[in-house]
């Protein structure tokens, strides 16, 4: 019998954990059970010993010791804390203007989305009917119609220079002003882009950095106690967007397994 | 001229590499780089240009620092995954064959590996680590409180929910939480330790779905990497307190879920020397104190008196001292001498720098001489470890759990905390509250009347105390506990009326009961700020205006030492003529 449990424990670890809904976790690793047994960041003493006995001319071999990339320790340059403050709004019972303010803004989120989901499906193409085939008559009305409109552009070009030629300081000048307003707007642009690398990232490889949904309870939801509150929004999913956020991961769509198509049963078989 | 430029040679071009190269370099599975990346510290990143750094393609793809990925090659727990890697390929294989034997004397030799050298790199000191702790935490409690699923072992819930717990008897032993906010999504804390500010979430009971869209591969090696973070950096701050670490857990008492205080906590040997000859009373068993409890302030007194006169050295001992017992600033006697107008410049800041320090010691204690019984239906899980963080005595409902020391029947209780509508509120010298008054009074750095937080009444809203409330803002409690107070007042005059009219001498009237409890309540406030400080106000009440004075001339006389010589002499001969 107890071989029996043993020969299973050990078909447990053999198989490959991720085509199963078995347990992706084994308990807490060897890492975990010796953690905290001694003071990790005591400052060593080894080396100084080993110094001493630099009379031999044979030095003992020391394994050497690689160095760490300086960009081990840049970290994502991103404003994103580890705990974000919540809103004063989410409170289990808030005052009515703060709870007002996150509601609103809660409104304002789901209206963007909507929005751009309306955006989306309006630039979708619509069937219009394809006209009939031209005649020549009228191929020819429109080749008139263009060499018409061409010739009167060419005028109006001809005649803004004329007029222009008459008045080239007052040119000089709007040039001048112009420049000078698109060195600034070029200025403001380089501050919005410094800003913007404190962001979190709006991509990181193939997907999009979910945001962090504006976790609100409607008025009406609100809890009188502590004793009757629902807690609202999912604290695991919190966690991941969060380092999602701060880039510490790559953000990832878990792709459901390909159903495979049956075999039809055969002769053969 | 040097040698022309090659194109893909340097730059973007080489200081990036993507996932997929990266895998190929290491030789290693997707998973396995995964965890590899997450257990140290190595982020994805954006280059500036895709194209330059993808040799001009611009396809989406992951991209990591070159060298972050050249520095993975050399690291140790890779070359144990090689290894686990190929254990269970033989493991496989021999139970493939039915080799049993074979089969247990791998899985003897199976190959482990440690973290210790990736924490130490990632953080070279102990304060890195501290800042870097939230979310460690988060994740922590957050685990503790998992649902029994498929996706996680029993062990491992246990292993968080007892770093959880160490954690929190941490923070009580050492009273350092600051804040406290609950929101819908959880209750938010936030301690300060080691002068690292600290915020952590934690779940409300029983609430936590687990999502399916989540990744819990991914969880599970974050979890791992903070289990054995948390577990150095309890081992350094219970040994920087001095206290055993682990803490003895008793296991009778877990498993009748005693939470908090199935832990022991035990002071390691030298200090509990020196505690046994300043005091003979045993340490860390929590009955001892509450036996003790009638007699504390007596004891604290003779404690207090005793203990200055080895002030210097045993400042830190009082700090650690496991009673709800004397701030740890200077005692009355010391304040005194500070407050001295003879005493030179210097002790502008010592007066100062006392007083910020008495103000943190009468918050840190706001509930000490308090006792709290918990009814079945509040969150103990919450409100144990606010109240013992705040040096509070809390008792529980026996059906909720074991481990309380006293139960409803317990004449000294001063509080109990209810949460349903309507309660019968049998014992007379005690105050009936609704759970939010204890939070409300831990962000409110101080006792708030009871009135408002009274069975049944509806409470005033709940603050965050995330948001720093300027001056002219609207702070409803405050408002409202003026009101309420009035309100109050108006009822007393009414029955006061009343009674007069009727002459009849009921003992347990509505005002007797209302004098009773204001008449505590102003007690508590006054033992709340414990022994000392309140001797400490009361002089200071008695002579409010002196210190002002004294750091008016204080001031001044720093003015004149930074004055230039010529300018001296001139304020000398001003201060001369006015005098004559």
């Amino acid at each position: 019998m107890g071989r029996l449990t043993e020969k299973i424990n050990l078909n447990k670890l053999v198989k490959r954990r991720y085509h199963t809904r078995e347990t992706l976790d084994h308990g807490p690793s060897e890492a975990v059970k010796k953690a905290g047994e001694y003071d990790i960041w005591a400052p060593s003493e080894v080396g100084s010993s080993e110094e001493d006995d630099g009379d031999s001319f044979l030095r003992p071999i020391k394994k050497r010791k690689i160095k760490e990339p300086p960009t081990l320790k840049l970290k994502p340059s991103t404003s994103v804390p580890a705990v974000a403050e919540p809103p004063p709004g989410a409170s289990y019972n808030p005052t009515f203007t703060d709870h007002q303010s996150l509601l609103r803004e809660a409104h304002e989120e789901e209206y963007r989305r909507v929005e751009a989901i309306e955006n989306l499906n309006s630039k979708l193409p619509t069937f219009t009917e394809v006209s009939s085939s031209e005649t020549t008559a009228m191929r020819n009305r429109i080749k008139r119609r263009v060499e018409r409109e061409r010739l009167e552009a060419e005028k109006k070009f001809q005649k803004k220079i004329n007029n222009d030629l008459a008045r080239i300081t007052d040119i000089a000048k709007q040039v001048k002003t112009e420049v000078a307003k698109r060195e600034k707007k070029l200025q403001e642009k380089a501050k919005l882009i410094e800003e913007s690398t404190k962001r979190p990232p709006k991509k990181i490889g193939k997907y999009r950095v979910p945001k962090l949904p504006i976790d609100v309870q409607l008025s009406e939801d609100l809890s009188e106690s502590l004793r009757t509150l629902k807690p609202e929004g999912n604290l695991f999913a919190d966690r991941m967007t969060s380092l999602q956020q701060r880039s510490i991961i790559e953000p990832r769509v878990p792709i459901k397994a390909r159903r495979k198509r049956r075999r039809k049963p055969t002769q053969d078989d | 001229m040097g040698t022309p430029k090659q194109k893909g040679k340097s730059g973007a071009a080489t200081n990036y590499i993507t996932r997929n190269q990266a895998l190929k370099k290491l030789q290693v599975t997707l998973a396995d780089f995964r965890r590899l990346c997450i257990l140290k510290g190595i982020y994805p990143r954006e280059p500036r240009s895709r194209k330059k750094a993808n040799n001009g393609s611009t396809a989406p793809a992951t991209f990591y620092y070159t060298k972050d990925i050249q520095y993975l090659l050399h690291e140790p727990v890779l070359k144990k995954f090689r290894e686990n890697k190929i254990f269970l390929k033989k493991l496989s294989k021999a139970l493939g064959k039915g080799q049993i034997s074979i089969a247990k004397g791998l899985e003897e030799r199976k190959p482990v590996y440690r973290l210790d050298h990736i924490i130490k790199e990632r953080y070279p000191t102990f304060t890195d680590a501290l800042r870097d702790i939230d979310d460690a935490l988060c994740m922590l409690f957050l685990f503790a409180t998992f649902p029994r699923t498929d996706k996680i072992q029993i062990s491992t819930v246990s292993n968080c929910q007892r770093l959880s717990a160490e954690f929190q008897h941490y923070v009580i032993q050492t009273r350092s939480l600051r804040k406290v906010f609950l929101s819908i999504k959880g209750i938010y804390y936030q301690a300060e330790i080691k002068g690292q500010t600290v915020t952590w979430i934690v779940p409300y009971l029983f609430s936590q779905r687990v999502p399916d869209d989540v990744d819990f591969r991914v969880m599970l090696t974050f979890l791992e990497f903070y289990q054995t973070l948390l577990g150095f950096v309890l081992y350094k701050l219970y040994t920087d307190e001095n206290l055993k670490y682990p803490p003895i857990m008793e296991i009778d008492k877990d498993e009748s879920a005693a939470g908090l205080d199935a832990l022991l906590i035990e002071r390691t040997r030298i200090e509990e020397k020196v505690e046994e000859r300043m005091k003979d009373k045993t340490i860390g068993d929590n009955e001892e104190i509450i036996e003790n409890g009638q007699n504390n302030e007596n004891e604290q007194k003779l404690e207090s008196e005793e203990r200055l006169k080895t002030l210097p050295e045993k400042l830190q001992t009082i700090q650690n001292d496991d009673t709800p017992s004397l701030p740890p600033t200077l005692p009355s006697e010391v304040e005194e001498d500070f407050s001295d107008p003879t005493s030179s410049t210097p002790q502008i800041t010592y007066l100062s720098l006392s007083n910020s320090l008495s103000s943190l010691a009468t918050f840190q204690n706001i509930f000490s001489s308090l006792k709290f019984y918990l009814s079945r239906e509040v969150p103990r899980y919450s409100l144990e470890f606010m109240i013992k963080s705040f040096g509070g005595e809390v008792g529980w409902d026996s059906s909720v759990g074991a481990g309380s020391t006293f139960d409803e029947r317990d004449e000294t209780i001063t509080h109990q905390v209810v949460d349903r509508p309507n309660v019968e509120e049998k014992y007379e010298n005690r105050v009936y509250i609704q759970p939010q008054w204890v939070y409300d009074c831990v962000n409110a750095r101080r006792l708030l009347k009871v009135g408002l937080y009274r069975v049944g009444r509806r409470l005033p809203p709940h603050l965050s105390p995330f948001v720093e409330s300027k001056e002219g803002d609207y702070l409803p409690t405050i408002v409202q506990e003026v009101e309420s107070e009035e309100e109050e007042e108006e009822e007393e005059e009414i029955e006061q009326a009343e009674e007069e009219g009727e002459e009849t001498e009921e003992e347990s009237s509505s005002l007797e009961e209302d004098e009773l409890t204001h008449q505590k309540e102003l007690e508590a406030e006054a033992a709340g700020i414990s022994y000392s400080a309140s001797s400490s106000k009361s002089k200071s009440i008695a002579g409010t205006k002196r210190p002002r004075e004294d750091v008016n001339s204080e001031a001044k006389e720093l003015a004149k030492i930074m004055m230039s010589k010529r300018h001296k002499k001139l304020y000398d001969k001003i201060q001369d003529t006015k005098k004559k």
